[in-house]
Order: structure tokens, then C-alpha cells, then sequence
């Protein structure tokens, strides 16, 4: 299985790890990116991610599948959730499974590096002090919704 | 003529006031000349659009691409998912 998934449904871990499991694998590796409550010395309350959704899946699927062809992998799952997120909630699990576990570390370092640039999805952070700022990048900019403007 | 689809994400959406808006542009147009386009016509984005990447039908693609009538070009804010 070498697939890609976009949701807004909460992210079980446990579940895609079974999913993914064979009896010929020595080695389950999964990749967990998930909310933190901090960001550049600020704290976090929540955070929103915005897809722009046909193309986010077709960019994760063509990670996946560049990626699974590079390091001879024949199970690899990659799912990335968007719309709200809470502290601690998962946004992105890499789950891979492998006879052995080298190339399956390579990969799930390699996938999350690509997600980071070619994937067309993007965080909007809401701080405690009330302000809710664009991540662009590395970079933030404030968000500043104009009237009558459905938010994410 | 070209009708063309723009779509526009994150701040672009709160500064364009719009997720997506249709434009009508000469038939010899490029993907550049749809973000020259958009620039003159959404004073508000204040240069920021320079840093986006464009994409068209779901693709990336580079500012020389041709579009054509019905094609969809969205402007790609530098990413942070993950």
C-alpha cells in the first residue's frame, strides 16, 4: 500500500499502524508531527490549518509515491489533517512499513522535508495574547480578516 | 479572451477579500501576467504576492506558463504544513 490522505477527521495512529501492517515487515516506522503549545517564544492556544485540497492530496501522493520508488518501499501511508487542531492533536502521521528499518527512516525524514516545501497547506496559529498570525514558512504575518469573510 | 479562475489562500484570501474570483485576460496570456493582473487589481496585497508560487490546474508551473480559457491559477503562499 502506498497511499497519501487528506482529512478533517482526528488522526489514530494506532489504527494506521494496523492498516499497515505484513507479516514480511521487521520494521513499523510512523512520523507523528503534532500541536505544540509554543511558537518562537509564544504561547499557543490552538491551531487552524488551511488546504488548498485537490492539489495538497495530489502533492502528498506524489511525495509518497517518489518516495516509496526511492527507498524500495512497498507500504508507505501518509495522512495530513487540516481545519481546526488543539494542543497535542496529530497533523500529520507518516507510517512505514519494511523488512528492515534503514530505508524506512530515510523515507519518513525525506517525506516530512517535502511536505515542508511542496505541499500546499499553511498554519494559522492563535496565541494567548489574542492575536492570530499566518505561518509563512519561517516567516509570521498577521491575519486580518476582511469583513463578512467566512474563516477557516 | 481567457476566463480565468484565480484562487487565493491565507492571507491572500483576508487581503483579496475573496477565495476566488473569475478574470477576463487577453488569450495570449501567462501565468505572470495573471499576477501583474492581480496585483493592480488588489492594491491591498502590498507586494506579498511576489513571494508566492503559482500553480495552474493544480500544478505548479512557472510565471512564463500560457493559460488558457477555463484554466485555474492559484497562487501558492509559501507553505507550513507538517
Amino acid at each position: 500500500m502506498i497511499t497519501a490522505r487528506l482529512t478533517t477527521e482526528p488522526i489514530d495512529p494506532n489504527a494506521l499502524l494496523r492498516e499497515l501492517a505484513h507479516e514480511t515487515d521487521g520494521a513499523q516506522v510512523l512520523f507523528l508531527g503534532v500541536v505544540r503549545n509554543h511558537h518562537q517564544g509564544r504561547e499557543v492556544l490552538r491551531i487552524d490549518y488551511e488546504a488548498y485540497e485537490p492539489m495538497a492530496l495530489k502533492e502528498l501522493q506524489k511525495i509518497t509515491e517518489e518516495m516509496a520508488a526511492k527507498h524500495g518501499l512497498e507500504r508507505v501511508l501518509v495522512v495530513h489533517r487540516f481545519g481546526r487542531h488543539e494542543i497535542g492533536d496529530a497533523s500529520v502521521a507518516v507510517v512505514i512499513g519494511s523488512p528492515h528499518r534503514g530505508p524506512a527512516f530515510d523515507a519518513a525524514k525525506e517525506i516530512m522535508d517535502r511536505i515542508k516545501v511542496d505541499v500546499p497547506i499553511w498554519k494559522k496559529e492563535h496565541f494567548k495574547d489574542g492575536t492570530i498570525e499566518w505561518v509563512l514558512a519561517d516567516k509570521l504575518l498577521k491575519s486580518e480578516p476582511s469583513k463578512g469573510e467566512p474563516t477557516v | 479572451m481567457a476566463r480565468i479562475t484565480v484562487l487565493y489562500f491565507a492571507h491572500l484570501t483576508e487581503r483579496t477579500g475573496t477565495r476566488e474570483e473569475q478574470l477576463d485576460l487577453p488569450a495570449d496570456a501567462t501565468a505572470g501576467s495573471v499576477r501583474k493582473f492581480v496585483e493592480s487589481l488588489h492594491p491591498k496585497l502590498g507586494g506579498t504576492l511576489a513571494t508566492c508560487r503559482v500553480a495552474v490546474d493544480e500544478e505548479f508551473a512557472s510565471d512564463e506558463t500560457v493559460v488558457h480559457d477555463g484554466q485555474t491559477v492559484a497562487f501558492i503562499p509559501p507553505v507550513s504544513g507538517g
